[in-house]
């Protein structure tokens, strides 16, 4: 039975004339790793803001853990990362976790493994504010690991890094995933949400446009390129061929709808029977950013 | 509430600011107090020691100690919330799990302490000018102090929570601590004998003094350690008083004001707090 962690209902925001979250529901379920994704300014932000505490909403409402918690202490046990780094500038990383363990209720927090964990142990007795923003990145992802959640939300959590830090936050967060966490990821990176997440919601301008497994959002598609010195002999061939879906011709190639378990070696094989020479032959999974850029046009 | 307590500590502890103002409180006081003596106001206040002499200690330092509360705890009021909001450390603190009713009694019980030890601190150090100076200590003299603590303890609270108040509605210090001091200073001034003066002059046949100009906050709070009056002053006090104004509250007055002025800051802050997004 899968266990919802978190139940989002019509949830609605709006500020001034602007409706940032738009009647806006999703469930998000033990073990998965969620991803949000949309273009900035389409809502995530405001969304993660809401279901933590910080951003009133106008209508609609959600539940952590079927409510068996009052919402702060739901909130304790859910570590969380939105937008920018927050902590007190003039203490150090030790005594800053420190505060968000008082904070959690967490006593004997294993501060100085979890900031091996996030590669900071030589930095933890220099003050915050002395840190760079990728130091910064990884000290609130030890805060949000603070007192073991189950679950954890990261807002755009490689926003701003640079490639180095990227690799590391996102090393970081696989390990995590791999401690059998549940994850809610907002993000803007495709690539990211693709190679993190087993779950994907798509917004945009506050609304919710599709939801599902990453498998299931990526099509069942794949494009093949295809071409021959003879583009109309090539063409008629390919039309007795039931299993492809579509044929489009551009100036160069032309371009088939398959299933994307379909066997291009097949195509090969026939031409090579009939005479035809390929000069090219590709075939291209249907990318989330394609499916995105679809989606949210 | 020791929770809470210990939650602010921790924050505060490593705070420069907290410190230099707690700092200059603990200094400024004494040492401001002693210059007193070069600068004339033993004369003033009717003897070689008049300043240090049990009872007339506890009104000269208490007055002391109502410009220093109010500089010191009111621009500590202001940074308690607004450093918050600068930090980004509110919305963390409710992220992490606290409630917005927690975090705002945390700030409130804080508050308190902080009030306490500030009136404790004025009772030992009135309590070791007086005993220097005094040639024969009478322990109802000296129990004036006692008596004198709660209001100097309300009136330090009460210059937090209006600055406090002020830190949580505006968010940025810069503005909040300008409002503060610039109100307190001059505004209020400005409210009670030109708009209110006015005002009340028009139905009062010309006559615009009444005791209602006393009813403001800052009035209120500063009246419940007020400036003692020499002879001269006195005199014209009883003037004003036989025109039927009075220039400051009684000690009760001025501290069921405080209270409700209290009230309704507290819970302006409160609401507000729990409505807003942070």
């Amino acid at each position: 039975m899968a266990v919802p962690i978190l139940e989002i209902q019509h949830l609605t925001k709006r500020y001034g004339a602007i409706t940032a979250v738009n009647d806006l529901s999703l469930t998000v379920e033990k073990g998965q790793v969620f991803g949000f994704l949309g273009p900035n300014g389409s809502g995530k932000t405001t969304t993660l803001g809401t279901i933590t505490g910080i951003i009133k909403a106008n209508e609609g409402s959600y539940k952590w853990f079927e409510d068996k918690y009052s919402a702060p202490n739901a909130r304790k046990r859910i570590g969380t990362l939105l937008e920018t780094p927050n902590f007190y500038p003039y203490m150090n990383a030790t005594k800053n976790l420190e505060i968000v363990a008082h904070i959690k209720k967490v006593k004997n927090p294993p501060i100085n493994e979890l900031l091996e964990l996030v590669n900071l142990s030589e930095r933890k007795k220099s003050p915050f504010k002395t840190y760079s923003l990728g130091m910064k990145q990884r000290l609130a992802i030890a805060g949000a690991m603070i007192g073991d959640p189950d679950v954890l939300i990261f807002d755009e959590p490689t926003n701003g890094l640079d490639p180095q830090g990227i690799a590391e936050v996102r090393n970081i967060i696989n390990e995590i995933a791999s401690m059998d966490k549940s994850i809610l990821m907002a993000s803007h990176i495709l690539d990211e949400v693709e190679k993190i997440c087993s779950h994907v919601a798509i917004i945009k301008r506050g609304r919710l446009l599709a939801q599902g497994t990453v498998g299931a959002i990526i099509s069942d598609d794949a494009t093949i390129e295809i071409a021959a010195e003879n583009l109309s002999d090539l063409g008629a061939m390919l039309h007795s061929i039931e299993s492809i879906r579509n044929i489009n011709k551009n100036e160069h190639w032309l371009e088939l709808s398959v299933h994307k378990n379909f066997n291009t070696g097949e195509i090969n094989r026939l031409a090579f029977e009939k005479g035809i020479v390929l000069t090219h032959l590709a075939k291209r999974q249907r990318s989330l950013e394609a499916q995105f850029l679809e989606i949210t046009k | 509430m020791v929770h809470l307590l210990q939650l602010e500590w921790k924050k505060l502890r490593h705070y420069r600011l907290f410190m230099i103002l707690i700092a200059i409180y603990m200094i400024a006081l004494p040492a401001m107090f002693l210059s007193g003596a070069s600068m004339g106001f033993n004369e003033i206040a009717g003897g070689p020691k008049g300043l240090y002499i049990f009872p007339a200690v506890w009104k000269y330092l208490g007055y002391l100690g109502n410009w220093m509360t109010f500089f010191c705890f009111g621009f500590l009021g202001v940074s308690l919330v607004t450093m918050e909001f600068a930090n980004k450390t509110l919305r963390q603190n409710i992220i992490t799990g606290m409630s917005r009713k927690s975090f705002f009694l945390g700030k409130i019980y804080i508050m308190v302490v902080i009030s306490a030890f500030a009136a404790l601190y004025y009772l030992v150090i009135g309590l070791i000018f007086g005993f220097v100076n005094t040639d024969y200590v009478m322990t109802s003299r000296v129990m004036e102090g006692f008596m004198i603590l709660p209001r100097y303890f309300l009136m330090c609270f009460a210059y937090m929570i209006v600055a406090f108040t002020l830190g949580l509605l505006i968010r940025r210090s810069g503005i909040a601590l300008f409002i503060f001091f610039t109100y307190s200073i001059m505004g209020e001034q400005i409210l009670r004998y030109f708009v209110h003066h006015k005002i009340s002059s028009l139905f009062n046949n010309g006559n615009g003094f009444n005791d209602a100009m006393n009813y403001y906050p800052i009035n209120a709070i500063e009246d419940l350690v007020p400036l003692p009056m020499p002879k001269e002053a006195n005199q014209m006090m009883q003037q004003a008083l036989d025109k039927g104004y009075n220039f400051f509250l009684t000690p009760v007055e001025a501290t069921f004001i405080t209270l409700f002025y209290l009230t309704l800051f507290i819970g302006l802050a409160y609401y507000v707090f729990r409505k807003r997004d942070l």
